[in-house]
């Protein structure tokens, strides 16, 4: 369960302040599916990166399965994150020099409780068994970020927070990797989605839109 | 996966930037490696020469004239022996193997002859070294070639000159020189044949003074063997060994200004491919922070990489350097053919420690401030 306490972020620029988050309270539930949607500029990252512990936000308070993310000390912090939460990016951030089954094990060390000899059957699942020995510039779209969403799941983390996974995928791929987040979510995972459009919408339990930083509606 | 697989992998992939990095090393190992091997050949050469070049220095009595002296090579006055004692006792001096010299010409059966008295070579306090010529016992004598062969002298017979009795030690082989026409003998001996107990009539000794910066050797030694013994002069024969060490002296300045040049060059440029490689790399240092790996993990990938590249950039340097010091060395520091240039172990260890010592340091700014990334600004979509 994830639970936002009136959370507001402001970042301060030479230009002036940016109000990004302002006082959002929210509830996700474990199970649930949400699609975190708003216009460019509204939040939706910033939102994400608060929920994950690597952004401090400015006030409010921001627990991850009942305990309090920015009570921790840094390396505490990024173990927790290890182990429970799983990212994936529009831009895929696969490191360029490993190949595909070294992407999805570089998740595993962090953690310190090893699945890397689970990378195989991870890679068959999301149909990337034949490319295990391919560079990240040697697959297309769909198959980087899958190889992304394999490597979210080494660690079975209880959480998956997804941002703008589909922005640079065809709608075929993008509905390919919206199910892969879907059968986590069906497996007892908690999902958060930020995306523009509705990709997310036929999969999410919950709508949650975002404008100027503020939640709109909900579904 | 292992921080020393990753760093491997990264090197394959971005091998441009790694080659250049290990170039940059190259140039400055390379530098470092050929002014240290042609360095020390020149250091060689030098020792060679100013050991060949025997003794170069004499102190004389203050009241022997010292055009006669270099006419002749002898002093035609004397000073106490107690003298050699007094400069021997001395600390912190410039100059080494103290010989004390009785030398006077004379008539003995009527042939000219130079009677040369020596006493055993010393050495001052804590500077100990082999003597540089033989030792003389007393009641020997050594002929020189000249005289032998006009007297009919043979190894063991028994002479008198002026009333002192020698046995012959050796009969010298011919030299060319002034040595021809000497008997040598002990000092004590000569003191007895040439009346003149208790006296000398010159100190021969070989300066150290090959490599002092800047001051001019003679004056030092005037200055320091003036203040020791008011009552003498001192005199330093100047030689080609001397004006091709000074030469070399010069060239080696040149180089050790610029080495700490190519050096710095090197360094920065090293710093330079360092700061492109972090800035290439921050979305993957932002993923590997995303991921929980720590700043050690991070820093490792980074500073390892610069070690690699400060170790083989040592290896092609060292090869490089001492190939252009094989090469080049003689010509630019002027060495003989009898002083040959090799490959120095030693410079090879420093290089192999300084060289990976040099390339971390040089990368160490951008390396902490790649560690430092906030991992949300890099992992930011844009
Ligand atoms: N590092 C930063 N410094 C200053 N302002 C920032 C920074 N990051 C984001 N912002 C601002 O905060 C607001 C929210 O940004 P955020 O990236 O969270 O929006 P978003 O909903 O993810 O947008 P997009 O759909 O374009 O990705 C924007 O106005 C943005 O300009
Ligand atoms: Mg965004």
């Amino acid at each position: 369960m994830i639970v936002l306490g009136d959370v507001s972020k402001t970042y301060r620029t030479r230009a002036g302040q940016v109000k990004a988050l302002d006082g959002i309270g929210l509830e996700i539930p474990a199970g649930e599916f949400v699609a975190v949607r708003g216009p460019s500029g509204s939040g939706k990252t910033t939102l994400l990166m608060v929920i994950a512990g690597m952004l401090r936000p400015s006030a409010g308070t921001v627990a991850v399965g009942g305990q309090d993310v920015f009570a921790m000390s840094q390396q505490e912090r990024a173990r927790f994150r290890a182990r429970n939460i799983g990212f994936v990016f529009q831009m895929f951030h696969l490191v360029p020099y490993l190949n595909i089954a070294e992407n999805v094990r570089l998740a595993a060390r962090a953690d310190g409780t090893d699945h890397s000899s689970e990378v195989p059957q991870l890679l068959d699942r999301l149909g990337l068994a034949g490319r295990a020995t391919h560079k990240p510039a040697e697959l297309s779209a769909g198959e980087k970020q899958r190889t992304a969403i394999a490597r979210a799941l080494l660690n079975r983390p209880k959480i998956i927070l997804a941002d703008e996974p589909t922005g640079n995928l065809d709608p075929e791929n993008a509905g390919t990797v919206m199910k892969h987040l879907a059968d986590f979510q069906q497996a007892g995972g908690t999902v958060v989605v930020a995306t523009h459009g509705p990709a997310a919408d036929d999969f999410a339990t919950r709508v949650v839109s975002l404008r100027d930083g503020r939640p709109d509606e909900m579904k | 996966m292992s921080t020393v697989r990753m760093i491997f992998k990264e090197l394959w992939h971005r091998k441009i930037n790694f080659l250049l990095g290990v170039l940059a090393v190259t140039v400055a190992v390379a530098f470092f490696v050929a002014f240290q091997t042609a360095a020390r050949a020149s250091n060689r050469e030098t020792a060679r020469l100013m050991l060949s070049m025997g003794y170069n220095l004499h102190v004389i009595a203050w009241d022997a004239d010292v055009g006669d002296f270099l006419m002749t090579g002898v002093a035609n006055a004397t000073m106490p022996e107690s003298h050699l004692e007094t400069l021997a006792s001395q600390k912190n001096i410039s100059y080494n193997h103290l010989l004390a010299v009785l030398e006077k010409q004379m008539i003995w059966r009527d042939v000219p002859v130079l009677v040369t008295g020596l006493a055993p070579e010393v050495c001052p306090p804590g500077r100990k070294k082999p003597p540089m010529v033989f030792q003389i016992e007393p009641g020997t004598a050594y002929i020189g070639y000249q005289v032998a062969v006009r007297l009919g002298i043979e190894k063991g017979n028994k002479i008198e000159i002026d009333g002192t009795q020698l046995e012959v030690a050796r009969c010298l082989a011919e030299s060319g020189g002034v040595d021809d026409m000497r008997i040598q003998c002990h000092l004590a001996d000569a003191q007895q044949i040439l009346a003149c107990p208790g006296q000398i009539s010159e100190i021969q000794a070989v300066d150290c003074l090959c490599f002092v910066e800047g001051a001019d050797p003679l004056e030092m030694l005037r200055t320091e063997i003036g203040a020791i013994l008011p009552d003498t002069q001192v005199l330093q024969a100047k030689s080609m060994a001397d004006a091709r060490a000074r030469q070399r002296q010069m060239v080696f300045k040149t180089f050790a200004v610029m080495v700490p040049f190519v050096v710095i060059a090197c360094g920065v440029w090293v710093g330079v491919l360092a700061i492109m490689n972090v800035r290439e790399r921050q979305t993957e240092i932002g993923l590997l922070r995303a991921l929980g790996y720590g700043a050690a993990k991070i820093g490792g990938l980074f500073l390892g990489k610069a070690m690699l590249t400060g170790l083989l950039g040592a290896l092609v340097g060292f090869g490089a350097g001492a190939t252009l010091a094989l090469v080049f060395g003689p010509e630019i520091f002027r060495l003989t053919a009898r002083t040959t240039v090799r490959p120095e172990a030693v410079v090879l260890l420093q290089s192999l420690a300084a060289a990976p010592l040099f390339s971390i340091v040089a990368s160490f700014v951008p390396v902490m401030f790649a560690v430092s990334y906030d991992p949300a600004a890099t992992l930011r979509e844009e």
